[in-house]
């Protein structure tokens, strides 16, 4: 355990397209001794180059990073795979994509909401690799996300059920497109669309075409 | 059974409307006219044949009892049609017609076809009574159907006690009388004048309501038809009962016809609008996600927002001894920008409209830029606009902001020109400018420059802002830097007074 005193800064990388934050937890990382960097939220590609070229010990990440990268969730698995811990500090409140994010092999999440000096000392111990979230805490979310997707996927079945071309006219009927335009725009024959809109409703279990509608939307099939 | 079909699912008034409809009109045509030029013939070659023979009476007869079998059906089937449009309207008077056409087809047509079959005993006055009634009943019906606008059920049950009242008395009549009168001749002799006066009044009244009510105005001609055909069963001339049987079972037939037509165009209407509930549905859907998903971002950029600022000050507040005076100075601006953000994110929109002037809009923006670092040339001109002065300060506010973020150390130069009928704020900064391929995404929501820190809303709030007013914010091309122009409403033309020019670099 000497060598860790001995051994050069702890390299951090602070992923974050909040630069004010990123600033301060920079000069506050520096001064407890930890080597902070800056990491560059343009490009998904310059990301994960840097992760691999510095590979820090610790990958600080916000989930949404707004812009081009959008979802940070699957920044998760470069970075654990070029030997970092990831730590998920972010300002989503979301459970699930937390939760996502764990499952790729985050090491614990934080909120950027707790008071800076509790951000801080997590960031502090998450650096020098203890364990920050508890064992039961971090199950909890697992399970929650496992729950949800066996969920989602029940609800979702009916759906995949259906042919391609059964799938664009429920597409096209949840645009608001009529069957005679459906047809029109897609050069083929009324009776043609109305079997399809037919099959579509007896496998989705409903009885018009607005109920079909309705249970696309209300899955968030569309 | 209707209902299930029609107004169950689309696929119902699709099967009626596609695959059924066609068929159905051509079976009612043909019959009717083989029902037509049958009993014609009958009737021609009854008269001719029979003209002493009692067996041509007979046969004659027969073909009476055919036709008016043939009719009842069809008026059945077209009262459980207008039944089921009821259903899918709603419409009172529609049910009311239905329920007319059961009647007529129902108890009428067979009390009056089994009257004929039993006319040699006894039970065919009673008979004719129940007709008699049974087509009053119709009549009224008819009559209650015509005379509200929206006829209600109770006022018919109300109604009803009137009818059961005639009707009693009816039946007593014919029963005292027929003990007087010598045979049920004199009874029906009196009876089909009264009957056909009352289908021809009916139609005089349908005529005259037509207005109210359009169906009255195709309902009509039948009622009249109804009425000749009543005229026509004078007893004891069997020719003119063939045409009168003729003539109800054109009436049934033309009817059942409408009633289908009716059916469809119901059926078709329900469809459409069923379809354009669809499209609502699918509309409000689109607009609530796209704003829970706008609600989202802004949640999202003001907790990124509130933790930045808190790490700033608790690291200001921290190590003030550790910090060197550049750094500590990035970290106030940057923490002052944060806070005029998440101001812009979360301003009120309640503000009323009224006529201000731009100039002081203007200059109260520049001095707050001014104060926080932003050298802002400004070349005043007075204009006189309309809208809410605290939306054009954030219009301002964003663009300015967005040049001290995306153009950092650049100065800036505001003036203000007119046309017409706007107010054009110039708003140039001498930065690097906004490189051609991201100048077209510029103002959608959460586009950011290289160097910005914020959530890439700034312009894009502030075009939506100066739309919601007749205004609007664009990019012009130039050579160097980044000209935006914002173009606000004048509350009325020639409002400009002379130009003063100020300058001032912080």
């Amino acid at each position: 355990m000497t060598s860790v005193v001995t051994r050069e800064p702890t390299r951090v990388l602070i992923v974050d397209d909040q630069r004010l934050l990123a600033d301060a937890l920079c000069l506050a990382l520096r001064r407890e001794g930890l080597e902070p960097d800056l990491a560059p939220v343009t490009s998904r590609d310059a990301l994960v180059d840097r992760v691999q070229s510095s590979s820090p010990a610790l990958v600080m990440l916000d989930l949404d990073l707004g812009g081009e990268l959008g979802d940070g969730t699957d920044l998760v698995a470069p970075c654990v795979a070029a030997g970092s811990r990831v730590l998920v500090v972010s300002g989503v409140t979301d459970e699930l994509w937390i939760a996502a994010a764990l499952e790729q092999g985050a090491c614990a999440a934080v909120d950027k909401g707790v008071a800076f000096e509790d951000l801080l000392s997590t960031v502090l111990s998450a650096a020098r690799g203890d364990t920050v979230m508890a064992p039961h805490e971090r199950q909890r979310l697992l399970d929650r996300l496992r729950c949800h997707r066996r969920r989602r996927r029940q609800e979702l079945a009916p759906f995949e059920s259906l042919t391609p071309r059964e799938q664009q006219v429920l597409r096209a009927l949840s645009a608001g497109m009529t069957v005679p335009r459906i047809a029109e725009s897609w050069v083929v024959s009324q009776a043609t669309v109305r079997s399809q809109v037919h099959a579509v409703l007896s496998k989705l279990c409903v009885r018009s075409q607005l109920e079909a509608v309705a249970a696309a939307n209300r899955v968030g099939w569309v | 059974m209707f209902r299930g079909d029609i107004t169950g699912g689309w696929s119902g008034s699709m099967v009626l409307g596609g695959k059924v409809a066609r068929p159905l009109m051509v079976a009612l045509v043909v019959t009717l006219v083989v029902t037509l030029v049958g009993t014609a013939l009958v009737g021609v070659l009854g008269s001719g044949l029979g003209i002493g023979g009692r067996t041509s009476s007979r046969s004659m007869n027969d073909m009476i009892v055919v036709s008016r079998a043939l009719a009842t059906p069809v008026f059945v089937a077209a009262g459980a049609l207008r039944l089921s449009r009821w259903h899918i309207t709603g419409e009172p008077s529609c049910g009311l017609r239905g329920i007319g056409l059961l009647l007529l087809g129902g108890v009428s047509l067979p009390s009056l076809t089994l009257a004929r079959s039993l006319s040699t005993s006894g039970g065919a006055t009673a008979i004719t009574c129940v007709r008699t009634l049974s087509v009053a009943a119709v009549l009224y019906v008819m009559v209650v159907a015509l005379s509200e606008d929206v006829p209600h059920w109770r006022n018919l049950w109300r109604r009803s006690g009137l009818l059961a009242t005639a009707a009693a008395t009816m039946t007593l009549l014919f029963l005292l009388e027929r003990e007087r009168l010598p045979s049920g001749v004199s009874l029906q002799a009196l009876m089909v004048p009264t009957l056909a006066f009352a289908w021809l009044a009916l139609a005089v009244r349908m005529v005259a309501q037509s207005r109210q009510a359009r169906w009255a105005n195709h309902t009509a001609p039948l009622l009249a038809a109804m009425g000749i055909a009543e005229l026509c069963r004078l007893p004891g001339r069997p020719l003119t009962t063939v045409v009168a049987a003729s003539i109800t079972a054109a009436v049934a037939f033309i009817v059942a016809a409408s009633a289908v037509v009716d059916l469809i165009r119901a059926a078709d209407a329900e469809r459409a609008a069923a379809e354009d509930l669809t499209r609502e549905l699918t509309h409000v859907r689109t607009e609530i996600s796209g704003r829970d998903a706008w609600r989202a971002d802004l949640a999202h950029d003001a907790r990124g927002a509130l933790a930045g600022i808190r790490a700033a000050i608790t690291t200001l507040e921290r190590h003030p001894e550790d910090l060197d005076p550049a750094t500590a100075d990035r970290l106030r601006h940057a923490t002052l920008a944060e806070l005029t953000h998440l101001e812009h994110m979360l301003e009120p929109r309640d503000a009323g409209e009224n006529v201000f002037d731009v100039l002081d809009v203007v200059r109260s923006v520049t001095d707050v830029r001014r104060a926080d670092g932003l050298p802002v040339e400004v070349s005043l001109r007075s204009a006189l606009v309309r809208g809410v002065p605290g939306d054009l300060a954030t219009v301002l506010q964003n663009l300015l902001v967005n040049a001290q973020q995306h153009a950092p150390g650049a100065s800036v130069r505001v003036e203000v020109e007119n046309d017409r009928t706007h107010a054009r704020v110039l708003v140039q900064d001498d930065g690097p400018g906004i490189p051609s391929p991201a100048a077209s995404s510029a103002f959608g929501r959460g586009s950011r420059g290289p160097h910005s820190h914020g959530s890439g809303l700034g312009l894009s709030i502030a075009r939506t802002l100066a739309r919601r007013h007749g205004g609007e914010v664009d990019l012009l091309p130039s050579v160097c830097g980044t000209t935006f122009v914002v173009s606000w409403p004048l509350a009325a033309r020639e409002t400009v007074i002379a130009p003063e020019f100020e300058a001032a670099v912080s």
